[in-house]
């Protein structure tokens, strides 16, 4: 039984328990989830973006699009009126972790999904819209467990205005901070060469890595192996990151999706940047800028 | 004591020659001691990190060279009445040094059944604490020439020295494989240091050694090749499962203990873990044992599943494939179906609250034994397994000994 969420007209909002909850010795979920919407009100035509935020309890993590060694990728499905429009989910930039002898790539603490709900451009004011969303998890520590949840927002429709109210701008510049980059139409191949992948791709000028904290999350699962060091070269405007082919039942698709993370300066910032690979064309031999 | 019941071997046989088994499986150099002759000398080291040499026992007016192993049923029984004895007889001057001949590499993983512990160096040191040995207990596996120059065919396999280091009987501890003493009907050993105490000659200086084979450095290759490939043939299928069937194997109406592991393929504790339950279950195939696992990846990730199992080989043993047509059972690996956890949480009881992996050991009866939220110690549970199976043969099963006639032991 999915646990129901909502969300009055003024915005207040309602924590949600996970669908299993789960006690080890003592009555507390490893996992809440919350739905939030940035904007007080909604208008017609004018986007708005909702969140569902999963809070964990320290030493459990959740998965990313690609979860590594093992793990399961969280499933979101967002319900909105028949005429509104959703956009693609926006994932935060994962981490690597070990857990049990296995590398995943997901989430520790917090992580937030966004969406972008465009709603048309002509709405009623003084409607109420329902948009609601089901999502189903793994949360791992010592132990794994599968769990879900549902949530519902009944958002009150404004007339047009200048300047939207946003109550919780802040709470989601923070989430916007967490994904990763995407710049429109950047070059990017990859390739096997001997054993490795090498990924290839035009990089901004201005942009400072610190090399061996680069790495490369692919979006399909099976495609390297997750424990393996990836190395990384910068020449010019171009970065070359090099990794290790996964050793059984290997096979790349002809397109590539994925995250490049990285530290950025030399060692003295801490600040972690993220970009987006949209596609990555596979290239026979080796590519030449 | 009835003389007819004794075996007729009043000398030591000479091996060479008794059998082409057993010829074929004595490694170059073997030779068994023969009667009167002097203890060869040894330097071993104990589990106290000790050496040993054969004169650091000088002071003991008799000798006791026995080799015993970790992990030999036979042994183990023998050794419930062996200990007592050695301690009540230490004041009629009798010293007591214990060797284990065997290299673990040389055992193969279904020998194991029957101990926690397998032959290494540091395993003999666990063995040792938890039985209560008051002795040295040496390695010998390393070169096996102490085993090689006594001639230890089996553990246990006892050498009776006098007080000029003489050997004056050689053999088994008595004529029972099982614990209890109720079973036994002959006291060699016993009897034969009862001769020497008294000054007179020994009656009967020899009764064949019956064990477990001792574990040749020359098998390694062949017992390395068997622990890789003997499981590569045994075949690998998985059945969906639901609620009421797992309620049935709980119920466990089968004379088997059993072990059920719920388990996924996204779950990395699981992942981590399923090649020492495999591994446990390839030890426990000789028993009244069996591993069940059950997935709870989604219905139609069946070959996921599958090709996870047949990467870990785990598939069934025969014994267990032959005690599940009683059962309207065809595999011991299963697939949940349903879509709700609810009844599966009734069915395993209160100890699951739905985080995997999760193991549960289940008497037949359905007795619950154990269960354990999370990765599982796999010694903690070969423990809690051997005391419900038992470390040596139970008498109720009336299998043919097995001696060192063969070449193994169980």
């Amino acid at each position: 039984m999915a646990a129901k969420g909502s969300i009055d007209a003024g915005g207040a909002l309602d924590y949600a328990p996970p669908q299993h909850s789960w006690s080890n010795g003592q009555d507390n979920s490893p996992a809440t989830t919350r739905l939030m919407c940035e904007a007080g009100t909604i208008q017609g035509g004018r986007s708005f973006w909702l969140a569902l935020v999963l809070k964990m309890q320290p030493d459990w993590h959740c998965y990313w699009l690609n979860p590594g060694h093992t793990g399961f990728t969280p499933r979101l499905k967002w319900s909105v009126p028949e005429s509104f429009h959703v956009g693609e989910t926006a994932w935060p930039q994962p981490r690597r972790f070990m857990a049990s002898g296995q590398i995943g790539f997901g989430y520790e603490h917090e992580v937030a999904w966004l969406v972008e709900i465009t709603p048309p451009s002509l709405l009623s004011a003084g409607a109420q819209i329902r948009v609601s969303v089901g999502v189903e998890w793994l949360l791992c520590r010592d132990v794994c467990l599968r769990s879900g949840a549902s949530h519902e927002l009944i958002l009150p429709v404004s007339p047009p205005v200048a300047e939207p109210c946003l109550p919780y701008r802040d709470i989601f510049e923070r989430f916007r901070l967490s994904l990763p980059q995407s710049r429109d139409e950047v070059e990017a191949v990859f390739y096997a060469e001997g054993e490795f992948w090498v990924l290839r791709l035009h990089i901004p000028a201005d942009t400072t890595f610190n090399l061996p904290e680069v790495y490369f999350y692919p979006c399909q699962a099976g495609w390297i192996d997750p424990v393996a060091y990836q190395s990384a070269t910068v020449q010019g405007t171009t970065i070359e990151v090099q990794m290790l082919l996964c050793d059984t039942d290997c096979s790349a698709p002809d397109e590539l999706k994925g995250v490049l993370v990285w530290r950025e300066g030399n060692g003295g910032s801490d600040s972690i940047a993220a970009r987006r690979v949209d596609t990555a064309r596979k290239s026979i031999g080796k590519w030449r800028s | 004591m009835s003389s007819l019941n004794r075996p007729s071997l009043a000398a030591v046989p000479t091996l060479r020659g008794s059998g082409p088994e057993l010829e074929s499986n004595l490694p170059d150099g073997f030779r068994r001691l023969q009667l009167g002759e002097s203890a060869p000398d040894f330097l071993l080291r104990g589990v106290d990190d000790a050496e040993y040499r054969l004169a650091d026992f000088a002071a003991h007016k008799f000798l006791l060279v026995v080799f015993l192993s970790n992990h030999c049923p036979y042994s183990h029984a023998a050794e419930t009445r062996m200990l007592p004895w050695i301690e009540s007889m230490k004041q009629r001057g009798l010293g007591v040094v214990a060797i284990q001949p065997n290299h673990p590499d040389a055992i193969t993983v279904d020998e194991l059944g029957y101990s926690k512990y397998s032959d290494s160096f540091e395993e003999m040191k666990l063995y040792a604490r938890e039985n209560g040995f008051t002795f040295p207990y040496l390695y010998d596996g390393e070169t096996q020439a102490a085993a090689k120059a006594y001639g230890a065919l089996a553990t246990p396999d006892l050498f009776l020295f006098d007080e000029d280091r003489r050997l004056r009987y050689s053999g088994r501890f008595d004529d029972s494989r099982f614990a209890d003493p109720a079973t036994v009907t002959l006291h060699d050993a016993k009897d034969a240091l009862a001769d020497l105490v008294a000054n007179r000659p020994v009656r009967v200086p020899y009764a064949r050694p019956m064990g477990c084979a001792v574990k040749w450095l020359s098998k390694i290759t062949k017992v390395s090749h068997a622990n890789q490939t003997n499981w590569d043939h045994e075949p690998i299928s998985v059945a969906s499962i639901g609620s009421a069937d797992v309620a049935d194997l709980m119920a466990n109406r089968s004379h088997k203990l059993r072990l059920i592991n719920l388990w996924a393929t996204w779950c990395g504790p699981c992942v981590a873990e399923f090649p020492e339950l495999t591994n446990l279950s390839r030890r426990l195939r000789k028993r009244d044992f069996e591993f069940i696992s059950i997935s709870m990846d989604d219905p139609h990730d069946e070959p996921k599943v599958l090709r996870f199992l047949e990467r870990h080989h785990a598939g069934m043993p025969a014994r267990v494939g032959a005690s599940l047509a009683g059962e309207q059972r065809t595999t011991n690996n299963y697939l949940f179906a349903e879509s709700s956890q609810d009844d599966l949480a009734a069915a395993l009881g209160e100890g699951w609250q739905g985080p995997i992996p999760f193991t549960i050991l289940v008497a037949p009866g359905g007795r619950i034994v154990w269960q354990h939220n999370g990765e599982v110690d796999t010694v903690e549970l070969s423990r809690v397994i051997l005391d419900e199976l038992g470390g040596y043969y139970p008498q109720q099963e009336n299998e043919t000994p097995i001696s060192v006639w063969l070449p193994k032991d169980q």
